[in-house]
């Protein structure tokens, strides 16, 4: 694949916005930089991938930008709300609506079904209304392709097909990011293929999804790259047009 | 905005209590437990509440008692037409003592009433045989102490001072208003007035009667006013010429061993809120256990969009589930077991339980404590839970992994005591939270249990004390004062007798002053004693003990100084009618000393008040030099055995002499009834242990259930890595007897001062006095096996899922 040199922010709306963002860490060999004044933007739409090694800092910027933890210093703003302002319980709640978050693991409730499991967004933050949810979680276990297990325990699905249900609830409340953390690191290579298409389906249909990832192959097939290390990001780079926003 | 509740969430807390049955069930029967053991105690209180006050106040109970020495046909009606009681009623009552036809003699207390047929106050009822006694027939109360012999021995012979007649047996009845005769080794008789005159045949002019039973018109509730009006009443009584030597004024309502029943049930109580404490911590290490469990869940809900008000929710709402299925099989065994103690305690109190349901006030305050406890217990883990950020809920990281490598002294550690066993002891350390409080509850469980054994080496220690006070094998009651040599030589006739002591003793009343209330009189035993005396050596508690030339100084018994009601110490002035001397009417004494007298007979008082005086100064007042009315009698064979042979060989000697004897008894028998009051406390305390276990064993179930359910993947790598199914057991069996271990050093530690304020509460109940305390080791060691042994038994079931975990399974398990 082309890459076009650096990433350069064009006129769409800015859904991520991350100015001067430092988060340092107390641990017992001292403090810990593991983001040191940072500046990324994100527009509406993009499909993003955030690589690295361990311990670069990519983890902590999807904490960032998914208020799941607070910068020590500079702002966060994501889809319009400055972050670093929300309580736990507003940052719950935001999180709900604005971002769906996708896991290595899965993190499926154990004793829900797949359709339940989606459905548990929906109840913890009562976007739709009940008789539409259940029609609406069917529909989207069919965007991913496995309406057929809607009915099936996390332990009954494949490792693929979990995922495939994560993103399905990642979508439940249609929230306008989406945030994925080395989502295909515990997939098989034909079902990591089959996953990134999916997401880069999401991002066709306007999403803009930022994804986590090791495997370089994958981030390859991204639009945008941007690379961490040491807290620090040293390089990112577009590939491409810029994608077609809302 | 969306609510706390909702069905999808009802659905995870359905399919979570489903997930791990074994944990589920677990937190049911530590609910169930708990509220077991709090709701037998509210229900045995409420019953007993009630059912005291309907047996008690049932029988009309005097509002005030009046002694009169010379009571004619004149009396009442100067009571009940001058001054409007409600109702009065003529009694005497006095010691006895009761023979078989085949020679057995026990002590009894009769009791004279005016009409069996027409009783109005202090009422008791007929249970068996005929009814009303017929003249030359007397009635047994059910609870005599001898009941079982007496009712069946055909005609009794009943001695009293001035002489004897033979009575036959018509029934038997139940008075609730008197305290257990069975507590006291004595037995109640009553009999009619046309019954006693056969004892007075020989003086026909004396008085039946010597007590006023006396109800007051309107509110009999009101001590103040039941006081004053026997103040009235004793002046009416002494401006009309008679003669009142005592005036008693019971608190109104309040059984004779209200005292006792209180201090039973707050025993009771206390252990019942122990369990439903153990039982709370039990759920709380539970509750905290699935939510670290589940944290990653809460981590994913939480970035999903739940709020912190909807995590809690869905805990809570689980909690509630586990609550709801516990609390009816709670209720119904606390409502039953609250039955069999309050039928247990009505027999401690002598009265009958007419209707044992529980009101519903006290379902509601169970089913209320079976869903509030719970939840409150579940409140801390769950807001811990809650708290947590979605980061740390989603760390990867095992929770409560060692932190620390192992040191040096760990290895060669390993090498002294085994890899399984130090790997054990690592594991067992992991959780130190949960192992804390699983400890702690196996702890407390042991503390029940040895002190109950504790309790009993105490008992059984304060009544050796006891019996090391008092030198003497027998205290013989002599009917009337006789010349102190001839009883001396009558008895040192034989061979066994190697010393004796005479004494003189009487019931005395105090009289009531400015400063003593008439509400708060003393009644009890003045016992004349020489005051170098070598048959008593009771421990001096307050002031000192009786010096020769001691005129009119006075020792009480901690007994009466212990009273609630009566307040006199050391210094204090008091004045007593000793008129039943022959001394003067009234007599002034300086309380010099309190002494410690365990096991003080009763004989017929409410209460064992005995008081100790200079017998030279006493027959200085009486004029009745060198006259004695009691004996005590020591031997060379102070054993039971010896003693129950030489008893009735007292009784010949004496009665060969010409003395009579109103009553003859052993101090070991006394002692011995003593030591069998343990049994009854020892009951209790079993029953408590037995819960306190059952919550141990089930925490510790739960904690081997938890370590082993959280370290499966670590089982998994070490069956992966060679360890067998046996070892994995073994390992888990170690943990589990290290946990044993560790709750034995806890019961250790806390066992002493558990065991002396139970200890105290025992003997405060029964005895008026703490008691000796004894740490028994073989307590220590009996724990020691058990607690070992419920270990294993606690962790059979996890190890043996452990052992069976499938490598593969394990490994893919998240």
């Amino acid at each position: 694949m082309d890459r076009s040199g650096e990433h350069e922010p064009t006129g769409f709306s800015t859904i991520v916005d991350l100015s001067r963002v430092t988060k340092n860490y107390e641990t017992p060999a001292g403090e810990f930089v593991a983001l040191d004044d940072l500046d990324l933007q994100i527009v509406e739409g993009e499909l993003v991938a955030i690589v690295g090694k361990s311990g670069s800092g990519k983890s902590t910027l999807l904490n960032l930008m998914t208020a799941i933890d607070h910068p020590s210093r500079g702002d966060v703003t994501v889809a319009g709300t400055e972050l670093h302002e929300l309580t736990e319980n507003e940052a719950a709640r935001w999180r709900g609506r604005n971002v769906g978050l996708i896991f290595q693991f899965f993190q499926l409730l154990p004793t829900l079904t797949a359709v339940e499991n989606i459905l548990l967004p929906m109840d913890f933050v009562g976007r739709f209304s009940k008789s539409e949810r259940r029609g609406r979680a069917l529909e989207l276990l069919r965007r991913v392709g496995i309406e057929d297990q809607a009915d099936k325990l996390p332990t009954q699905l494949s490792g693929g097909q979990q995922q495939r249900v994560a993103i399905a609830r990642s979508l439940a409340n249609d929230p306008p990011l989406i945030v994925a953390d080395e989502p295909t690191g515990n997939l098989d290579s034909k079902t990591s293929d089959a996953i990134v298409s999916l997401f880069e389906q999401l991002a066709e249909a306007g999403s803009t999804v930022v994804m986590v990832t090791h495997d370089h192959d994958i981030a390859d097939r991204m639009p945008r790259r941007v690379e961490l290390a040491d807290g620090v990001i040293v390089a990112d780079s577009m590939v491409g047009a810029r994608p077609v926003g809302n | 905005m969306a609510g706390l509740f909702s069905p999808l969430r009802l659905k995870k807390v359905w399919a979570d209590l489903w997930a791990n049955e074994l944990r589920t069930l677990m937190s049911v029967l530590a609910v169930t437990v708990g509220l077991f053991g709090a709701g037998s105690v509210l229900s045995a209180y409420a019953i007993l509440d009630r059912e005291i006050d309907a047996n008690y106040s049932g029988t009309n109970p005097p509002s005030f008692v009046l002694g009169v020495d010379d009571i004619d046909d004149g009396l009442k009606p100067l009571l009940v037409d001058d001054l409007n009681f409600a109702a009065v009623e003529l009694r005497r009552t006095e010691p006895v003592r009761i023979e078989t036809s085949d020679g057995q003699a026990e002590a009894a207390q009769l009791r004279v009433v005016e009409d069996f047929e027409s009783l109005e106050v202090a009422t008791f009822e007929p249970e068996r045989g005929e009814w009303p006694p017929l003249p030359g027939q007397l009635v047994l109360e059910r609870s005599s102490a001898d009941l079982e012999e007496l009712e069946h021995a055909g005609p009794l012979w009943l001695e009293r001072s001035a002489g004897g007649v033979e009575l036959s047996v018509a029934g038997v009845v139940h008075d609730p208003g008197r305290a257990p005769g069975w507590q006291d080794d004595l037995n109640y008789v009553y009999v009619s007035a046309e019954t006693f005159a056969q004892f007075v045949a020989d003086s026909p002019n004396s008085s039946v009667f010597n007590e006023v039973y006396v109800v007051v018109d309107g509110d009999t509730a009101d001590i103040v006013r039941n006081a004053e009006l026997a103040s009235t009443a004793r002046q009416r009584l002494e401006s009309a010429g008679y003669s009142v030597s005592s005036v008693a004024v019971p608190p109104p309502g309040e059984h004779p061993h209200n005292d006792q029943m209180t201090a039973v049930l707050f025993l009771l109580q206390a252990f019942g809120v122990l369990t439903l404490l153990l039982a709370a911590v039990l759920v709380a290490v539970i509750v905290g256990n699935i939510v670290n469990q589940q944290r990653r869940q809460l981590g994913a809900m939480k970035a999903i969009g739940a709020t912190g008000g909807q995590i809690t929710g869905i805990y809570l709402m689980l909690v509630l589930a586990i609550s709801a299925v516990a609390v009816l099989p709670g209720v119904f065994l606390a409502s039953a077991a609250g039955r069999g103690i309050a039928g247990f305690v009505a027999t401690l109190l002598n009265f009958d339980v007419t209707d044992n349901g529980i009101p519903a006030s006290i379902y509601v305050v169970q089913i209320l404590l079976g869903f509030a406890v719970p939840v409150l217990a579940a409140a801390a883990p769950i807001w811990i839970g809650v708290r947590m950020s979605v980061r740390d809920a989603m760390d990867d990281s095992p929770a409560g992994s060692a932190k620390r490598n192992p040191s040096a002294h760990v290895v060669s550690a390993q090498r002294v005591v085994g890899r399984v066993t130090m790997l054990a002891v690592g594991n067992v350390l992991r959780r130190r939270t949960r192992l804390a409080a699983t400890i702690l509850i196996l702890g407390l469980a042991g503390a029940t249990f040895t002190s109950a054994i504790n309790l009993t080496s105490s008992w059984l220690a304060t009544i050796d004390a006891a019996s090391d006070t008092s030198q003497f094998d027998f205290d013989v009651n002599l009917s009337e004062p006789y010349q102190q040599q001839r009883v001396e030589e009558a008895l040192v006739e034989l061979s066994e007798v190697n010393a004796v002591e005479g004494w003189t003793e009487t019931v005395v009343s105090e009289v009531a002053t400015q400063s003593a209330n008439a509400d708060e009189l003393l009644l009890g035993f003045l016992n004349g004693v020489p005051a170098e005396t070598t048959m008593v050596d009771y421990p001096v508690l307050d002031g000192r003990w009786l010096q020769p030339g001691d005129t009119n100084a006075i020792v009480i018994n901690h007994e009466i100084a212990q009273d609630p009601h009566i307040d006199i110490g050391v210094g204090d002035s008091i004045i007593l009618d000793t008129a039943g001397l022959g001394a003067d009417k009234n007599v002034e004494w300086e309380v010099v000393g309190v002494v410690k007298q365990v096991g003080a007979p009763r004989r017929g008082l409410d209460a064992p008040f005995h008081m100790f005086v200079n017998v030279d100064y006493l027959n200085e007042l009486t004029g009745n030099n060198n006259y004695v009315t009691s004996m005590k009698v020591r031997t060379d064979s102070p054993s039971a055995d010896a003693q129950a042979v030489l008893a009735p060989r007292l009784d010949e000697a004496l009665s060969d002499a010409d003395i009579g004897v109103s009553a003859l008894s052993s101090t070991g028998d006394r002692l011995q009834i003593l030591r069998d009051h343990v049994v009854v406390i020892v009951a209790f305390l079993g029953l408590m242990a037995v819960l306190a276990i059952v919550v141990g064993s089930l925490a510790l179930t739960s904690l081997m259930s938890i370590n082993v359910l959280e370290r499966r993947r670590e089982i998994g790598m070490m069956r992966a890595v060679g360890a067998t199914g046996g070892i994995i057991q073994r390992l888990v069996l170690s943990e589990a007897l290290i946990v044993g271990l560790l709750a034995w050093v806890v019961t250790m530690v806390i066992t002493r001062p558990v065991s002396v304020l139970l200890g105290d509460a025992a003997g405060q109940l029964f005895l008026r006095s703490d008691l000796e305390n004894v740490f028994s080791w073989y307590a220590a060691l009996v724990w020691l096996v058990v607690v070992l042994f419920v270990s294993l038994v606690a962790a059979f079931y996890p190890a043996r899922q452990a052992s069976r975990l499938a490598v593969n399974a394990v490994l893919a398990f998240d």
